[in-house]
């Protein structure tokens, strides 16, 4: 499976500031879940314009989190919102949540590594 | 890039701040504004880093709440739950014009940054933003709102007392003055000016720096008089961290932030005698050291000064140190007292209330006869800036914009304050200027007045009397403290004790002067 964050990226920033890594980590992961309760409420509600308005934000976030391809898989999620696309939303988003547990394990994984 | 990340590209040299941003980023607030907690985090940690003092909110109402003329640059999201970015963009362009707005967009958010520009944004930083580019816009944003903030001081300054002691053609004295104005501000050397309160000190301060060839360095202002005792020796000099309780972190000086342009230390005579050595120093090899740290630092200023008390006078009571004041009183500018320049009150009254009229959207009001008749009589211990009050106030209480002599509100207390300085009639570079006594105290002694005189004294303290008492017979006497003791009634050294628990200004005279 190929790495759904930025190796090259994360590498760097270790270099630059390591304790703002660890920070990162720590924040992305409190903010998920509740970023996800929001996604998959304004999923089941069909609700296009809160879809559109938290993947707004879950695309810098991504950005963020040295996982700048999912971040663009977020912001075509966020256009579909803006064009009223629920199922295509439906199934992208699923497909991203997936990928964004996989970053997170991998994030963990590397910083486990380098910590080593 | 992913912002604050530290990720760097380095497709270009990596930010690094210039020397005067340097010194300013520490003095320098930031707001930082943005719902999601992560990218807040970023966005001040990146700011926080290089020195910047930021305030992280996460909503427009509490942004909106915190932002005050000493932000220097808000950086917004425009995209935010409840009041949004460009409300709040509109809300500080109209409260807080000086402070300038980043706005912080999405990719895709090309017509918010569009709109957010016309609404009078600096810049627009689209996410994910490069941490380079970011700091390169916020060292911009700052040095423009630093610049908008002393034109804006200068305006003032310019507004208040320029057109006022200094219009064009006013008077031969005036262009003269000017003229020397102009040679001085091509020098680098020390300048001293000297006159009474409300004469203009600060603005010809001012006018030296921007005719000079720092102009286009900080002028930093210090008044030495309402600096804190304890603080005034930290503030121009600095501290490091941990130098004294409360010193959090290390702060450059007010010496040090004016490096490369002018320093400018009004009331120079209010300066502790304590801490004169060290501004002695200063001048003499242009090296400074913050207080608890050793490192000697090389500082580029030129240094300008103004007192409204008689320095030399103040070294002869031992309150001002003369080597000091060697130092200081290399090129002299006397600024007139306006009761000496009574013919030139109408000029100066239509100026001002031309100007008052302008910032008050009003009709400039006319002025009677007889209360021109007033103005031009009255001493004018305030002098201009006094000029200006009572102007100000009659403006506001006259009846069909026709000023009268009725209208006019003098302040009553300063016409029975004896004047504490005296003019000089010394030349530029003299360092033994000569003095004589001003207007309103040679009244005050030779037109023997004694009713009005007690009736003066009434309500004053003790000391306040005895201090009147004292400078009015060294006044009376020449200077000559033997003679003014024996005519007191007191020892010699009485005379001395007392001028320096006193706080009297000894005149001095030309012959005493040789």
């Amino acid at each position: 499976m190929q790495p759904q964050f930025d190796r090259g990226q994360l590498q760097e920033a270790l270099k630059q500031d390591r304790e703002l890594v660890y920070e990162m980590m720590t924040l992305f992961t409190q903010l998920q879940p509740p970023m996800t309760l929001r996604l998959e409420t304004a999923i089941a509600k069909r609700d296009c314009i809160e879809i559109y308005e938290a993947m707004h934000i879950l695309k810098s976030r991504l950005r963020n989190f040295y996982c700048p391809g999912l971040g663009d898989d977020a912001e075509s999620i966020e256009r579909m919102a803006k064009e009223n696309q629920i199922d295509a939303i439906q199934e992208a988003y699923a497909k991203l949540r997936v990928n964004i547990a996989d970053a997170v394990v991998g994030v963990r994984t590397f910083l486990d590594e380098a910590g080593e | 890039m992913a912002v604050g990340l530290g990720i760097k590209r380095f497709t270009k040299e990596p930010w690094e701040p210039s020397n005067v941003i340097r010194k300013q980023v520490q003095e320098t607030q930031l707001i930082a504004v943005d719902d999601d907690p992560m990218a807040l985090r970023l966005l001040s940690l990146h700011l926080q880093k290089v020195g910047y003092q930021t305030i992280a909110i996460d909503n427009g109402e509490t942004a909106l709440e915190m932002v005050s003329n000493n932000t220097a640059v808000v950086l917004l999201d425009l995209r935010m739950p409840g009041i949004g970015g460009l409300e709040c963009l509109r809300y500080i362009r109209k409260n807080h014009p000086e402070t300038q707005v980043i706005v912080l967009t999405g990719s895709d958010d090309v017509q918010d940054a569009v709109n957010a520009m016309k609404e009078g944004a600096f810049e627009y930083l689209r996410k994910p933003y490069d941490s380079d580019e970011l700091l390169v816009l916020v060292d911009k944003a700052v040095e423009t709102w630093s610049m908008r903030c002393e034109n804006a001081d200068l305006k003032e300054s310019l507004s208040i007392s320029m057109p006022a002691s200094f219009s064009p053609a006013q008077s031969k004295g005036d262009e003269k003055q000017a003229e020397n104005i102009s040679r001085i501000a091509m020098l680098d050397s020390t300048v001293m000016i000297s006159g009474e309160s409300g004469t203009g000190k600060s603005t010809v301060a001012r006018m030296i720096h921007q005719k000079g060839p720092r102009s286009g360095r900080p002028f930093v202002a210090v008044n030495c008089a309402s600096l804190p005792r304890d603080l005034i020796e930290s503030e121009l000099f600095g501290h490091s961290k941990g130098a004294f309780t409360g010193a959090i972190k290390d702060r450059a000086g007010r010496v040090e932030v004016a490096d490369g342009g002018t320093l400018f230390l009004d009331e120079i005579g209010d300066l502790p005698l304590e801490l004169q050595p060290k501004l002695l120093t200063f001048l003499q090899d242009r090296t400074i050291q913050r207080i608890g740290c050793n490192e000697v630092r090389k500082v580029d200023v030129r240094l300008i000064v103004a007192s409204h008390r008689d320095l030399a006078a103040m070294c002869n009571a031992n309150c001002f140190r003369p080597d000091l004041y060697y130092r200081l009183n290399v090129l002299r500018i006397m600024m007139p007292p306006l009761r000496e320049r009574a013919d030139e009150i109408p000029m100066l009254v239509a100026n001002i209330l031309n100007r008052i009229a302008t910032r008050q959207n009003i009709p400039v009001p006319k002025v009677s006869d007889d209360a021109i008749l007033e103005l031009s009589n009255y001493p004018w211990p305030g002098n201009i800036r006094e000029l200006e009050n009572v102007l100000e106030r009659a403006v506001a209480f006259c009846k069909f914009s026709r000023i009268s002599a009725a209208d006019l509100m003098f302040d009553k207390h300063t016409l029975t304050t004896p004047a504490s300085t005296y003019e000089s009639n010394a030349t530029a570079n003299e360092a033994k200027p000569i003095l004589i006594p001003t207007h309103s105290l040679r009244n005050e002694f030779e037109s023997s007045r004694p009713i009005q005189e007690v009736q003066n004294l009434a309500g004053k303290t003790l000391d306040e009397i005895e201090r009147i008492a004292l400078e009015q017979t060294l006044l009376a006497c020449r200077g000559n403290k033997a003679k003014s003791a024996r005519m007191l009634g007191i020892s010699e050294k009485s005379v001395y004790n007392k001028i320096k628990r006193l706080g009297v200004i000894a005149p001095t005279f030309p012959e005493e002067s040789h």
